[in-house]
């Protein structure tokens, strides 16, 4: 089912052909978070909340200016904080805007046995449909990066959508609208990874960050979520984001490999015992078991 | 057009007369009233001789011979706003408590772990919140002797969401600071003065 942008095919009384006449418009969306710029000022996690009706929770002071330790059923966007002192002494103080990835091979969506609890858009966004949630968590264990979380009272798992609601009627997704220093952008994959690469370039060349780099897993198949970090090689750093994010193996074994063996012996029950049937006859009545002596 | 927009030159001033500046003519250094050190220019007048002081019974005023060793600033938050946002949920969900950033240094020396609640006390009052144990704030080399600053957000007081639970001590932090009125902005010297820290 399309939710896409409408585009326009005529127009009445207009001078020239409709702008844009018979483009292929890009499907893959993509956010762009620019670490390096970011300012911890939170409007991003103000937005979320805000935008998704999430009901406030109790939090407490824990020696950090992090809201809370990690994202919460009701809490889809966390700024990590980690001051990192480097081996000159300077200090950095890193701030990852940390939400769903949006994985291309999402480990959520193959763990997930519900059918139709987890879906995945063409244009790339991974949604939850907790209608068809039956709570088993398996979400919770098959993704890499630690995003989905369960709600113990309603027994349904949550994240972020990627404003799936906003994209799907042409908007930028509420995260991006707020945030006041612009290292959030919205846009096609391919725009914001261009983007992405520009920006990663020009901390290397013009100030002085030369492990800059872009963060795009290739073991999810890439993310519809790109950083830009100062320092690709350690991007542990920044809140435990993975080096190299892998779904968990069981999950691969379960789906990939004893489900299609399992489906395919259960497919061929059928014309075996049809066939032993028809060989061997039906169950005959069988002697009474002999007594054991005592 | 250049930034200095408030004098009829638009260029910055050496020499500012009396009816334009209440503290000149000519640029100066003081000393806050409350100073690890006195004024290495002229330490016979350390601070500024025309701020306006106060005289109630809690316009005393430190110094380091009096213990008041660590160098105490207050200053703003992102997720909060001046002393309205302590009362709507979102905000106090963001930063939900009072508390005190100290160096990772002095820190250590003290003991102090992070979460930790830690008693700030100045000449004036005390002021008791949970420690931020950071290495952004570094110590400070004053005149040949290591000194440490400390540093307070202001946004809590004695009426809030965490306040009302009774998860504070209900001080507001300027309770700590000087009100010692700048001759010309009529701020008072809410920035630079000095405290002692100990574990609660």
């Amino acid at each position: 089912m399309a939710t896409g942008i409408l585009q326009i095919k005529a127009i009445s009384g207009h001078a020239s052909a409709p702008p844009g006449r018979g483009v292929q418009r890009e499907e893959e969306v993509c956010k762009y978070v620019d670490v390096t710029t970011c300012i911890g000022c939170k409007a991003c996690e103000v937005a979320c909340v805000e935008w998704n009706d999430m009901p406030f929770q109790q939090t407490t002071f824990d020696n950090t200016y992090q809201t809370m330790r990690s994202t919460a059923w009701n809490y889809w966007n966390l700024i990590k904080f980690d001051e990192h002192q480097k081996d000159d002494g300077s200090l950095m103080w890193l701030m990852r805007k940390d939400q769903c990835m949006h994985c291309e091979d999402p480990g959520c969506l193959r763990a997930c046995p519900a059918d139709g609890a987890i879906v995945q858009y063409t244009n790339g966004i991974v949604d939850f449909q907790q209608e068809n949630c039956i709570g088993c968590q398996y979400c919770v264990s098959g993704c890499p990066f630690d995003i989905p979380k369960f709600n113990s009272t309603t027994k349904k798992v949550y994240k972020c959508t990627l404003c799936s609601d906003r994209v799907g009627q042409g908007l930028e997704p509420a995260c991006i609208k707020a945030c006041p220093t612009g290292c959030l952008k919205f846009g096609t994959k391919s725009d914001m990874r261009a983007l992405a690469d520009k920006r990663a370039e020009q901390l290397r060349e013009h100030s002085g960050f030369p492990d800059a780099g872009v963060y795009d897993p290739p073991s999810v198949g890439g993310t519809h979520v790109v950083y830009v970090l100062h320092d690709i090689t350690h991007p542990e750093r920044y809140g435990g984001l993975p080096a190299n994010p892998q779904i968990p193996i069981a999950y691969t074994l379960w789906k990939r490999v004893a489900k299609p063996i399992g489906l395919l012996l259960a497919l061929f029950a059928a014309p075996v015992a049809f066939f032993h049937y028809i060989t061997e006859g039906p169950r005959e009545p069988q002697p009474p078991d002999r007594e054991l002596r005592p | 057009m250049g930034p200095l927009i408030m004098t009829p030159e638009g260029v910055g001033r050496i020499f500012a007369p009396l009816t334009a500046f209440a503290d000149g003519p000519f640029p100066e250094h003081y000393e806050p009233i409350e100073s690890p050190i006195a004024n290495p220019l002229h330490p016979s007048q350390s601070s500024n001789p025309v701020v306006t002081k106060m005289k109630t019974p809690l316009d005393k005023y430190g110094e380091p011979g009096q213990g008041f060793v660590v160098v105490c600033t207050t200053y703003r938050l992102t997720e909060h706003y001046h002393y309205w946002t302590k009362n709507n949920p979102m905000n106090v969900q963001l930063v939900p408590e009072p508390f005190v950033e100290v160096p990772v240094e002095l820190a250590n020396e003290m003991g102090i772990t992070g979460g930790e609640r830690v008693k700030v006390s100045s000449a004036r009052a005390s002021y008791v919140a949970k420690a931020m144990v950071t290495r952004r704030i570094k110590p400070m080399l004053i005149d040949g002797k290591k000194t440490y600053q400390i540093g307070v957000p202001i946004h809590w007081g004695y009426r809030g969401i965490a306040e009302d639970e009774g998860r504070t001590s209900l001080t507001p932090a300027n309770m700590l600071s000087p009100t010692v009125i700048d001759p010309n902005a009529y701020t008072p010297e809410f920035k630079g003065f000095l405290v002692k820290v100990e574990r609660v």
